[in-house]
């Protein structure tokens, strides 16, 4: 049993699942979930046998090529456990058998995407997976389709750039397999050498909702069936991370842009794309302070979290890599768990404007803690795996001393401490609203996938020499330089830490603190809506829950930014126009226009051609 | 092995007992000082001590688990964090205490403390917490950019390696990277919450912000906490810009200057609005900052 | 079997009908029936490749050539018109009414894809040409009339220009058959200044009917104002045929300089189309400029001339009838139903028809050229062979492409926005049994040559080798055989 057998198994479960769930919804929907499952087990514990297949079959010249390397093993073991987590998740949701089906697709073109092992089959798998999730999302809401377009018109930027650098790849280097372009790229003149990375570069920054192509994730990610969004953000975009890390590797940058212009040490080219992560980091924050849906909210999460990935690679070096390796992995989790929790909740109160909710964890407390987690994990604040990437981040910032990069790394970070308490004050704190008093928490089979999801981020935390000895196994494998890791102590640049002693002193701290509470007088309990107001009593629970523009004289400091948001509607206004000015002059409503038009065709291309 | 398990555990139970007692008891030394320069008289030095343990003897009402949880999860990340923060010669864990963990662990403790205010359901307490949560982005920006050229130029990001360096070399960063140092102490006002950066509290405007609800025990053990936080953030200035100290009685001087002159600055100014904060620190503060760091990595360079 | 029956009978049947107007409608379905038939089981096993017309051979005589390229062009084209005939046989009397000119037009069409003479080929251009103004003018209302007309006033300019250039080809070269004149032009015979000059002229002949830019203007007017089947026809075989013709007679007497100039037009037919396609309101409009996009990939194909190249710019023609005649079916589909196909009145059709919904789908994302579908599979290799040009080539194209995905995906989109509720959920609509049954064989066969491997492509490549060399190579033996 190879990739192979298990790709075609992919491909053939979307119509197989579709024909199931004709004649009953639920087998088919538990169907899909078991197999991804499985799909995950064989890929986490045979994924990277090293193996690699060509398939003979895209063009007369150009094969599928397969592998299953440690780099395809790290992306193919992330995203599989994302998918896995979120179709056990999604059973209890509203189920249809062209949703399935669009499903299975998305799945099989992530699978085969991972696991490529030229820059054609990566696109061809990828490009199927980015075709059925935009019919998926415009299945559930009304106004998912105006912005679905956005989706559409950005993917298709990001395709056919990267399809203009395969081919001119194909017509200069003869090849556009990963291990051969790397052998063949340094030979090459520059400008052949910046002409594909830019276009692979687009392409990365299209699909990771990164600067300047970031416009599309918050409508998206927002109108998406809930059931989706944890896929499209943990999961299609890391797709972007995978081509990057690529690119990182194919390109040896550091040598082949050596030539030109260094900042710090980093090549002109590499600083420039980090610099576009930077600014996606504080665009991303700023927009996530100012949203009032939840799910718009981590929408801008993840294009803050993109830039982090983006600049993390760009900059080169080993803790920067490791660091950006294992914040796809930790996004992944976090932005998956988020997006599970507000599903959760929206299952049960049928909304995600969060100043419509309030008080719910009374009601649904292991959902809150889920949440919880995946926020800790998002800000960065230790125990959680979050942190761990932040801080190999950091080091090679500060190692590198480069100030304005380090800037918009610590803007996103303490920005989001922001942005993430908001959906948890509306949500699950305060005031409890009296329509919500039967809402009960989720079912165990919600709660399962998003709890697993919970400890993996915890474990994480608490033992990161896990996760990175097999990254560092990665970058050993391509040749890149290694995390120095004990069991529990990381020892980087400037600086090291022991993660098990910080955890140990943090439940020190917190058991001291238990000490004084219980020596203490117990407290008498008393009702949320028992509260200081001046001498009043309080009647309506919904006047006191303070959640809608909380963030208001923040987000009156940003009232006059320039928005990037308009730039494709603008275009395609652009575009129109032009349509216009065409037709006017070649489709125009007389016909001695057109002879006319012959005419001078034919002799003004006789005077040119002779 | 086993001893020096001991000496550890040891010097943290010391370090927690000085600073707790340090902490509270310049509290109320200087709450006489501003009473001072307020033609009052204030009320006697250990009146901090007094409120704490009174506090802590009294009945209180709870407003569920979170409530509870969040100030054990506050005065519990707030107490790790004091252990890692070197006091003279009194230092912990010398050489695994990164600035970073100190910084995030400080904010577990803000995190408790603010899930703990929103949860008490008392709307005062949600604005209070939305503005310092605001405010944070303002104040920490210049501060991280400064310690970055800090580590650039010695290399080290862990605070007992830091003074060490200081000390051997003679020169503190204060002198040496002079903008950095005055950028700090100023986003150490913001930190410690004083004014004119106090809006979150705000007392006569949102009734305390995120203190509304709490008494008995709870607001007890916030003291603490807020004792215990202004320990670890001066504690931080000195040792990052002031060489820490040869001895602890260096360190608790040096601790006491500090305080004392933001005290003294505080007691004279009234209180920025959030955005007008916010603003202050993202003009000359950021800009100086980024001066600073700009002149530590292309003109100092590495040490 | 001698293919010139695929032109003979539905000539002769069209005889009969006009005399006999009782029988015409079914004179009409026997020809296109035996067409189809004759168009895959008669040629598809023939070994023999050149019929010469009345016993004199070929330089001499007209003949028919059948190579690689007419054995995969002539069945697809015949079973599309017939399928065309048969979608509204039992609703409309336009089959009926019109059966004459279809079946004069079936005749034309076929003939150009067999023909090895200019002269021949100009001729059937012409009764193409005049079928195709008359089937234009088939819909109701002034408008079509008036549409006809432009068309008619282009048509018959560009087929004068083509008889020019034709004309001084002959006066030059001696000869009308056009591997002969492959031959003798390749081997430079033919002074420069003659084949520049007849290259640009057959060039705007033939350009006309194949929507090269300029010459298209009456192509968005005669697809969106002609009734039902004629604009099927119209717009999935008569491209067929043109764009054949003009790839057949370009390669073989085309000058070079010529050929740059084709590159250049039909990159400029593509912008211009995608970019007038995607600001239009009605669907029709959309596809009809989609259409001349659609055309001049293929062209600009031709013009850059390599094996790999003509692939490309087969399967792109093949794509586009097949899509092509699915999309104008959807939107008869939908103006039957509600009366206008602009974007509010297409909210939801498609769920409110799931199989409308889904042939829409893939015939949009077939055209648009996404994976899993066959259009994905001739756009790589239009992609792959625009770089043996400059690099600003694949650049233009790509634009072209991302204006033509986004605008697909909004029609797309407005097929499948939601807009029932629980309380109101969308009625259900059912196409036409023709509907459904062609529907399915079509989008069948796109799903199909989408995911085949690279071996079922090897037809495509022998037929575009077969027009790329092969033409050449027969020439060369006849001129070395006289």
């Amino acid at each position: 049993m190879n990739i192979l057998f298990v790709l075609a198994a992919s491909l053939f479960a979307a119509p197989l699942f579709f024909l199931i769930s004709k004649w009953k919804k639920s087998v088919a929907y538990i169907a899909y979930a078991a197999f991804q499952v499985l799909v995950f087990l064989y890929v986490f514990f045979w994924g990277g046998t090293g193996a690699s297949y060509e398939v003979v079959g895209i063009t007369s010249k150009l094969n599928f090529n397969f592998s299953m390397n440690p780099v395809n093993w790290f992306f193919a073991s992330i995203v599989m456990l994302i998918i896995s987590t979120t179709a056990v998740f999604l059973l209890p949701l509203k189920k249809s058998p062209v949703k399935i089906f669009l499903l299975s697709l998305v799945t099989a073109g992530v699978l085969g995407a991972v696991f490529s092992a030229d820059f054609l089959t990566l696109m061809i798998f990828w490009e199927i997976s980015t075709w059925s999730s935009l019919l998926l999302i415009i299945q559930d809401k009304e106004k998912s389709t105006g912005e679905a377009i956005k989706y559409a018109a950005i993917a298709a930027i990001g395709s056919y750039s990267m399809l203009f650098a395969i081919f001119y790849m194909d017509s200069r280097l003869g090849t556009v397999e990963f291990s051969s372009v790397a052998l063949k790229i340094e030979s090459q003149p520059i400008g052949v050498q910046l002409t594909i990375f830019i276009a692979l570069a687009i392409m990365v920054l299209a699909k990771m909702g990164s600067f300047p192509l970031h416009t599309w994730l918050r409508g998206s990610h927002s109108s998406a069936p809930d059931e989706f969004s944890p896929i499209l953000s943990g999961g299609l975009t890391k797709l972007g991370g995978f081509l990057l890390f690529i690119m990182s590797i194919v390109f040896p940058s550091f040598k082949v842009f050596g030539n030109l212009p260094l900042l710090n040490g980093i090549p002109i080219v590499n600083y420039g794309l980090a610099l576009l992560g930077g600014i996606s980091i504080v665009v991303g924050t700023v927009m996530a302070i100012r949203m009032e849906d939840a799910k718009e909210l981590i929408a801008f999460s993840t294009v803050s979290n993109s830039g982090y990935i983006v600049l993390a690679l760009s900059i080169g070096g080993t803790y920067a890599t490791a660091g950006g390796m294992m914040h796809i992995l930790n996004h992944a989790m976090a932005s998956a768990a988020m997006f599970m929790a507000i599903a959760a909740v929206a299952y049960m109160t049928k909304t995600t404007r969060m100043h419509e909710m309030g008080g719910l964890i009374v009601k649904m407390p292991f959902t809150f803690a889920v949440y919880l987690v995946a926020i800790i994990s998002v800000a960065g604040i230790p125990p959680t795996s979050g942190f761990v990437s932040k801080w190999l981040i950091y080091q090679q910032l500060v190692q590198d001393g480069l100030p304005f990069l380090a800037f918009a790394a610590f803007f996103g970070s303490i920005g989001s401490f922001m942005y993430v308490f908001k959906p948890l004050a509306g949500i699950f704190l305060g005031q409890l609203k009296p329509e919500h008093e039967k809402v009960r928490e989720a079912p165990l089979i919600m709660l399962a996938p998003m709890a697993f999801l919970t400890l993996l981020t915890i474990f994480w935390g608490v033992f990161p020499s896990n996760a990175i000895r097999s990254i560092n196994r990665i970058t050993e494998s391509i040749g890149g330089g290694t995390v120095d890791v004990t069991f529990s102590r990381i020892v980087a640049l400037t600086g090291q830490w022991d993660s098990v002693l910080v955890t140990t002193v943090f439940v020190i701290g917190l058991a001291i603190s238990l000490l004084i509470f219980m020596r203490a007088k117990k407290a008498r309990h008393v009702d949320l809506l028992d509260n200081y107001t001046g001498g009043d009593f309080l009647y309506t629970a919904e006047l006191y829950h303070f959640s809608y523009r909380m963030y208001r004289p923040f987000d009156r400091l940003f009232e006059k930014w320039p928005s990037m948001e308009n730039w494709l509607s603008s275009t395609s206004e652009k575009i129109k126009e032009l349509g216009a000015l065409f037709r006017a002059v070649f489709f125009n409503r007389n016909p001695q226009v057109y002879i006319a038009l012959t005419v001078i065709v034919l002799v003004g291309a006789f005077w040119w051609l002779r | 092995m086993f001893m020096n398990i001991v000496i550890t555990i040891l010097s943290g139970i010391a370090l927690l007992v000085v600073a707790f007692v340090y902490t509270v008891t310049l509290e109320g030394i200087a709450r006489k000082i501003e009473a001072r320069i307020q033609r009052r008289y204030g009320p006697p030095f250990w009146q901090n001590f007094i409120d704490i343990f009174k506090s802590l003897t009294k009945y209180s009402i709870s407003h569920g688990f979170i409530f509870d949880f969040g100030i054990l999860m506050a005065l519990g990340g707030t107490i790790a964090t004091v252990f890692f923060i070197p006091a003279g010669n009194l230092a912990v864990f010398p050489g695994i205490d990164n600035v970073f963990v100190v910084i995030y662990l400080l904010a577990i403790g803000l995190l408790g403390m603010a899930m703990s205010a929103v949860g008490s359901g008392n709307p005062n307490a949600s604005i209070g917490i939305g503005r310092a949560l605001a405010q944070m982005l303002g104040y920490e920006l210049p501060f991280m950019i400064v310690i970055l050229g800090v580590f650039f130029h010695h290399g080290t990001s862990s605070l007992s390696d830091l003074v060490s360096i200081q000390i051997a070399q003679g020169t503190y960063n204060a002198w040496l990277m002079p903008i950095g140092g005055v950028v700090a102490f100023v986003s150490l006002i913001g930190m410690l919450g004083k004014k004119p950066f106090d809006t979150f509290i705000a007392p006569a405007e949102i009734a305390s912000g995120p203190l509304v609800e709490y008494s008995g025990k709870y607001l007890g053990m916030l003291m603490i906490q807020h004792a215990l936080a202004t320990f670890i953030e001066i504690g931080l200035f000195v040792n990052l810009f002031l060489g820490g100290g040869r001895t602890l009685w260096e360190f608790l001087l040096k601790f006491l200057i500090v305080y004392f002159s933001i005290v003294i600055i505080s007691a004279t100014i009234p209180r920025f609005r959030v955005e007008q904060a916010i603003k202050f620190y993202w003009k000359w503060p950021l800009i100086f900052s980024f001066v600073q760091v700009i002149i530590v990595v292309f003109v100092m360079g590495r040490r | 079997m001698n293919p010139v029956w695929l032109i003979a009978i539905p000539l002769a049947l069209a005889f009969v009908s006009a005399f006999w107007r009782i029988v015409s409608g079914w004179a009409l379905i026997i020809a296109a029936f035996f067409n189809a038939f004759a168009g895959v089981f008669g040629v598809i096993f023939l070994t023999a490749t050149s019929f010469s017309i009345g016993g004199w051979k070929a330089p001499y005589g007209i003949n028919l050539l059948v190579n690689d390229a007419t054995k995969l062009l002539l069945p697809i084209s015949n079973i599309l018109f017939l399928f065309a005939v048969l979608s509204y046989l039992r609703k409309g009397e336009e089959t009926t009414k019109y059966s004459v000119v279809f079946l004069v037009a079936l005749a034309s069409l076929n003939g150009i894809l067999l023909t090895n003479d200019l002269f021949n080929l100009f001729v059937f251009l012409e009764i193409a040409g005049i079928s195709a103004y008359l089937l234009a003018s088939t819909g109701e209302g002034s408008d079509s009339k008036v549409a006809s007309f432009k068309y008619l006033m282009i048509g018959s300019v560009g087929s004068l220009l083509y008889l020019l250039g034709v004309a001084i080809l002959y006066g030059a070269a001696g000869t009308l058959n056009i591997s002969e004149l492959a031959a003798r032009v390749s081997s430079g015979q033919i002074s420069g200044d003659v084949t520049l000059v007849s290259s640009l002229l057959i060039v705007a002949g033939l350009g006309v009917e194949s929507k090269l830019l300029p010459f298209n203007g009456w192509v968005p007017d005669v697809l969106t104002k002609s009734s039902r089947v004629a604009t099927l026809v119209l717009a999935s075989v008569y491209p067929l045929a043109m764009v054949y013709a003009f790839s057949k007679v370009i390669l073989a007497v085309g000058d070079d300089r010529v050929l740059n100039l084709v590159v250049l037009l039909g990159i400029a037919t593509v912008l211009v189309g995608e970019v007038i396609a995607f600001g239009q309101k009605s669907l029709r409009r959309t596809l009809a400029y989609s259409s001349i996009a659609q055309s001049g990939l293929a062209i600009f194909l031709v013009g850059i001339g390599s094996v790999e190249a003509v692939t490309g710019s087969i399967m792109l023609l093949i794509n586009n009838a097949l899509s092509k005649f699915m999309l104008f079916s959807i939107d008869d589909q939908v103006i039957d139903e509600a009366g206008r196909d602009d974007r509010d009145t297409l909210y939801g059709y498609g769920r409110k028809s799931p199989i409308v919904g889904v042939t829409f789908v893939v015939s949009a994302l077939s055209i648009a050229g996404m994976p899993l579908f066959f259009g994905f599979r001739g756009k790589l290799n239009a992609i792959s062979a625009s770089f043996e040009a400059s690099l600003a080539v694949p650049v233009l194209i790509l634009i072209a492409a991302a204006i033509e995905v986004t605008y697909y995906f909004r029609w797309i989109f407005t097929f499948f926005k939601p807009v029932g509720t629980v309380q109101a959920p969308e009625k259900r609509i059912l196409p036409s049994v023709e509907f459904l049954a062609f529907g399915l064989v079509l989008s069948t066969v796109i799903v199909f040559l989408g995911v085949s491997s690279g071996e079922a492509f090897t037809m495509f490549e022998r037929a575009a080798d077969s027009l790329v060399n092969g033409v050449l190579a027969i020439g060369k033996a006849i001129l070395g055989g006289m």
